[in-house]
């Protein structure tokens, strides 16, 4: 790998690590508290098994959907996304 | 008594989408469109008199512009009118705060003249004790009614409601919003959700005379059921709310005779930062679509996206709504719930202790309904049925409560629990 890919490699990995600790953020603020960002940030548990209800996840969809200008998709794949932060931030990262 | 309020602000605009919708409504119901009142109690903390309490209610129009906020039927359109000020009646009782609610919910309200809200005192001597609000559908719906009630609290504690962060805009405010580019972009995205769509009535074979009156509604207490889908929404990791509305959708098909529900849930549109917090009636219905072809555990993992899409179709202009001529199923659903109480596990020893509790009870009937097939869901839990018989008779709704129940208990029994012999449980509902 070339210095300037990797260089590359790593800005995408540092931008999509900022993505994801706003993300928390957001995600704290849709559940009304009841996730905290640093649960949402820390393990390998979905959102939804943190208790993540419906309404909260509307409310992040309309959170993500204003501050970052992509539109999440209703479907099961935009489910799925919005249940895991890392392929989420991913996501986001690569659409900016 | 009579609270004068004043408070700086006013003008007309066009009705909100919320506005609009329930407008519709009531349009559908009249004369018995009393039906879209209801009321909400709050206990007076410490010791406050008559004249405290009306202080602090004399500032609650000026925190929530609706409560001043009346109609305008004069030109082609119904319009909002805000008011700047005025004088709200006040009744003072010492009768039980429940027949009180009762009483000020009953009759239907003159839109263009009464203020949109009721208001009474319960004494318990010099103090107050409770005061009971009586609200008109056009002000607020439940959730902006707890907003009011949160802030006359702090209001009558502190004298100022407490500071909130960016105000929340008024529904003048929102109706301008609707109407520009922003609202139009949403309106537009919701309005594709539902031209996809086909069109359908569920519940379109008369079955029977209908009974006199014509309108029922089946009420079934079972803390059962409530136990039940807290342990389905668990294994499923979903909400509790979700999980009724699955079983509600799977069950209205098959009393429908049909393979795919098309149902609409009654979504509260408080997504937005800038609608958390407004007391207005948001609420509007939003267009749930599922197969419902397809075992009950499918179903779920299917209902949580086809969830989000109702929940984003909700926000939508009732005007592109009857141009589009978009479905209108005449079925729905409605978990006024304020707090969903959360997934969570429950043994089998608990859900059969539970299962004798279960009550059923007729508590309203009229004349008439802008529905078929209503769902309503409160409390810890309470599932209600409101038909108009002549699509399903009085002894098809309470069937529909019971396999309700039954289908609920059963899935718990059955996903969350483990197989076993509880599969019995249900077996006798």
């Amino acid at each position: 790998m070339s210095t300037t890919s990797n260089a590359a490699s790593s800005n995408a990995a540092t931008a999509t690590a900022a993505v994801k600790e706003r993300l928390a953020v957001l995600v704290e603020e849709s559940s009304d508290g009841a996730i905290a960002a640093a649960g949402a940030l820390s393990g390998n548990v979905p959102l939804s098994e943190q208790g993540l209800t419906s309404l909260a996840r509307m409310r992040l969809v309309d959170a993500i959907e204003a501050e970052y200008g992509v539109e999440i998709d209703l479907d099961a794949r935009g489910w799925q996304l919005l249940d895991d932060l890392d392929a989420l931030a991913a996501h986001l990262a690569a659409a900016r | 008594m009579i609270v004068d309020f004043a408070a700086p602000g006013t003008g007309s605009a066009p009705l909100t989408w919320g506005q609009r919708a329930i407008w519709d409504a009531i349009g559908n119901t009249a004369p018995d469109d009393h039906y879209f009142n209801f009321g909400r109690i709050l206990k007076v903390p410490g010791e406050r008199s008559p004249a405290q309490v009306a202080a602090a209610l004399a500032l609650l129009p000026a925190l929530h512009s609706a409560l001043r906020t009346r109609l305008d039927l004069c030109g082609a359109e119904p319009l909002q009118r805000l008011e700047s000020g005025g004088g709200l009646p006040v009744l003072l009782t010492t009768d039980d705060p429940e027949t009180v609610l009762a009483g000020l919910t009953a009759e239907r309200f003159d839109y263009e003249r009464d203020w949109p809200l009721r208001v009474a005192l319960v004494l318990d001597g010099a103090r107050v004790s409770h005061v009971v609000f009586g609200f008109c559908h056009m002000a607020t719906d439940g959730l902006g009614a707890e907003i009011a009630l949160r802030d006359l609290r702090m209001l009558i504690l502190r004298g100022a409601a407490p500071p909130a962060g960016e105000p929340a805009p008024s529904p003048l405010d929102l109706a301008h919003w609707q109407q520009g580019p922003q609202g139009r972009r949403v309106a537009e995205r919701a309005a594709a959700l539902w031209e996809g769509v086909p069109r359908r009535v569920m519940f379109d074979r008369p079955r029977a005379v209908a009974a006199r009156p014509p309108i029922w509604r089946a009420q079934l207490s079972s803390p059962a059921m409530g136990l039940a889908v807290r342990a389905i929404a668990a294994t499923h990791g979903t909400s509790t709310s979700t999980v009724l509305l699955a079983a509600t959708a799977a069950l209205a098909s098959r009393f429908a005779d049909r393979e795919q529900c098309t149902i609409l849930p009654i979504v509260s549109n408080r997504f937005r930062r800038d609608t958390t917090r407004i007391v207005s009636t948001l609420s509007q219905e939003g267009l749930f679509a599922i197969d419902t072809g397809q075992d009950f555990g499918a179903l779920l993992g299917e209902a949580g996206p086809a969830a989000l899409r109702a929940y984003r179709s909700a926000f939508h202009d009732p005007r592109d709504r009857a141009r589009g001529a978009w479905v209108q199923p005449l079925c729905c659903f409605n978990d006024m719930r304020f707090t969903e109480p959360g997934p969570a596990g429950c043994t089998r020893q608990e859900l059969r202790a539970a299962l004798p509790k279960s009550e059923l009870s007729w508590p309203l009937s009229q004349e008439k309904l802008n529905c078929r097939f209503c769902v309503h869901v409160s409390g810890s839990l309470e599932v209600s049925l409101t038909a108009d018989t002549a699509y399903l008779p009085r002894p098809a709704m309470e069937d529909f409560l019971y396999h309700l129940e039954s289908l609920l208990v059963t899935e718990a029994d059955r996903g969350a629990l483990g197989p076993g012999p509880g599969h019995r449980l249900a077996s006798g509902v």
